[in-house]
């Protein structure tokens, strides 16, 4: 039943995450020749030295570039983040904060089973609707005669789902950690904000943790270099160690 | 049946149960009183593991909660104090959430509540209004078959008629062998149906009597009120244990038999006496003098 409960609770925000990508998708496709013949007039629309050599990168690759810029980068990256904060920010605090917890920590279930089942089923319904919409480009593509290549888009998808399971992670372990769902979510989309901004100022570039998901990492899958394994085992590393912390304050925490 | 052991819980320098130690015997209905913030429930939070205890330990059936708390789970029913419920669940579906993961169900009782009751299961717990939410929680608690019933606060918000339904339900549990472990500020409750009752204030158990007990304890108390000026040492007659004063008024303890005791007291300069069957809440608030009736 806390299977049931926790599917049924994130089943409509999985299904509203993947019409919004989807809608984002079919545009951006649809939009395809348009950007492919003004790409020289959007390259000196855009103001910042770092999205001009985003959008260079991405026109260097064809439909496959772009669909890496428009979907992963642009779409999986914000929408994402948004999805993530959306379903780790109530897993524990919500609870707390709607007087549900006493009610849940008294039934006969481990706190451990409790949590990793919120877990898991929060990161499915994270990843799963990423990897049901980027596989629907593929006959998309068909829409403006573009080939898609079915093994870039799945590595690129498994990429930014561990990249977003991380953040996922990081709202999750403060839930458990805190009481108020909005300032779980205030917490975790204002680093967002701030690590976003700084990819824009190229002296803190580099700071950034959307540098571990943007067009230089997804460009490297489209030259067939396969996943970046060592970034990727950090970023599961860095889940698992987020979700121990979790676990660590949910066993000990005083409800 | 339900065994606590040294229980303590601070928070920082607050001491939420400070070495709390009972018993409670198979098919026995015991009642928790005290104030608000006297710790009851905290305690009965630890027994059911959702707050961990700082020392001391507490056992339902035999099994330690520290050690074994899904186990201790399932062998007791509960009820928070706190507690509410998903609102936008269905009652039925709740009552399915709630009671999956014990062993056996007594769906029969499920039933005969939501009639009792009058409980639309069908409709979604946002709907019911606040004592309705608190007959479901009691179904939850009640209805699985287990030795234990942890109950707080459950009448909070119940009308008179399902109060008394309640209270003939857990007579007739206890009569099938359960037991229920009740903490409540609503004392004539308590006195009705707990065969034992403790006493708590700030975080420390005061006293644990069976209600006989405590009943004969309180037949020796005599209210007095001394005219204006009299000095509150000449209460102390003979047989007289002790004499406890509040608000301008003294409770006299008869160490011997209270008719005598009312005779001497007579003959001092008094405006009146009162010698009657104490309801709990008075015992309550004169035994022990900790903040009044709650």
């Amino acid at each position: 039943m806390i299977l049931a409960k926790a599917i049924r609770d994130n089943l409509w925000k999985s299904i509203a995450c993947a019409a919004l990508l989807e809608i984002h998708l079919v545009i951006a496709v649809v939009y395809f020749p348009d950007f492919e013949e003004n790409i020289e007039a959007i390259k000196k629309l855009v103001p910042f030295e770092a999205f001009k050599k985003t959008i260079e990168a991405a026109a260097t690759r064809g439909f496959d570039g772009y669909l890496a810029l428009q979907h992963f980068f642009k779409a999986a990256n914000t929408f994402g983040t948004f999805a993530a904060v959306f379903f780790g920010m109530g897993a524990v605090a919500g609870e707390v904060e709607r007087h549900t917890i006493e009610f849940l920590l008294s039934r006969p279930y481990s706190r451990t089973r409790i949590l990793a089942t919120k877990y898991v089923v929060g990161a499915l319904g994270l990843v799963l609707p990423l990897l049901v919409v980027s596989l629907t480009a593929i006959p998309l593509a068909r829409l403006v005669d573009e080939p898609v290549t079915a093994r870039h888009v799945l590595l690129q998808t498994a990429h930014c789902s561990l990249f977003l399971l991380t953040l996922y992670s990081l709202t999750f372990a403060l839930s458990a950690w805190m009481s108020d769902a909005p300032r779980v979510a205030f917490c975790v989309l204002g680093i967002a904000v701030v690590e976003f901004s700084l990819t824009v100022v190229k002296e803190a570039a580099r700071w950034s943790i959307y540098r571990l998901a943007d067009m230089n990492v997804l460009v490297e899958i489209l030259k067939d270099k396969g996943l970046p394994w060592g970034l990727d085992l950090g970023l599961a590393s860095a889940s698992a160690a987020l979700f121990a912390v979790a676990l660590l304050r949910f066993q000990r925490r005083d409800f | 049946m339900i065994r606590v052991d040294d229980l303590r819980k601070r928070y920082g320098a607050v001491a939420a149960l400070d070495g709390v130690s009972f018993e409670v015997a198979p098919r026995e209905i015991f009642g928790l009183v005290g104030p608000n913030g006297a710790g009851k429930t905290t305690l009965l939070k630890a027994l059911v593991g959702i707050v961990r205890p700082t020392d001391g330990h507490c056992s339902i059936d035999g099994v330690r909660v520290d050690e074994r708390p899904v186990e201790a789970r399932r062998r007791a029913g509960y009820l928070g104090g706190e507690s509410r419920f998903y609102e936008s669940m269905r009652a039925r579906v709740l009552l399915r959430f709630a009671l999956d993961g014990y062993r056996s169900v007594d769906w029969a009782l499920v039933d005969e509540l939501a009639r009792t009751f009058a409980l639309p299961l069908d409709r979604r717990v946002r709907t019911y209004s606040h004592g309705m939410k608190r007959k479901l929680g009691i179904m939850t608690a009640l209805a699985p078959n287990v030795p234990v019933a942890i109950l707080d606060e459950p009448e909070e918000g119940l009308d008179p008629s399902a109060k008394r339904q309640f209270l003939d339900l857990l007579r007739r549990l206890r009569a099938a062998g359960r037991t229920i472990l009740l903490s409540s500020h609503q004392l004539d409750s308590v006195a009705a149906v707990c065969d034992r009752v403790a006493f708590l204030a700030r975080g420390k158990l005061v006293d644990c009597d069976t209600m006989p007990a405590i009943r004969e304890r309180a037949a020796r108390r005599i209210r007095v009120r001394l005219a204006a000026g009299s000095d509150p040492a000449r209460l102390r007659v003979e047989g007289v244990a002790d004499v406890v004063s509040r608000d301008g008024e003294h409770v006299v303890v008869a160490s011997g038999e209270p008719l005598d005791v009312m005779r001497r007291l007579a003959q001092l300069p008094i405006e009146g006496l009162e010698f009657r069957q104490l309801r709990l809440e008075e015992i309550y608030a004169d035994l022990y003098g900790i903040g009044g009736a709650p």
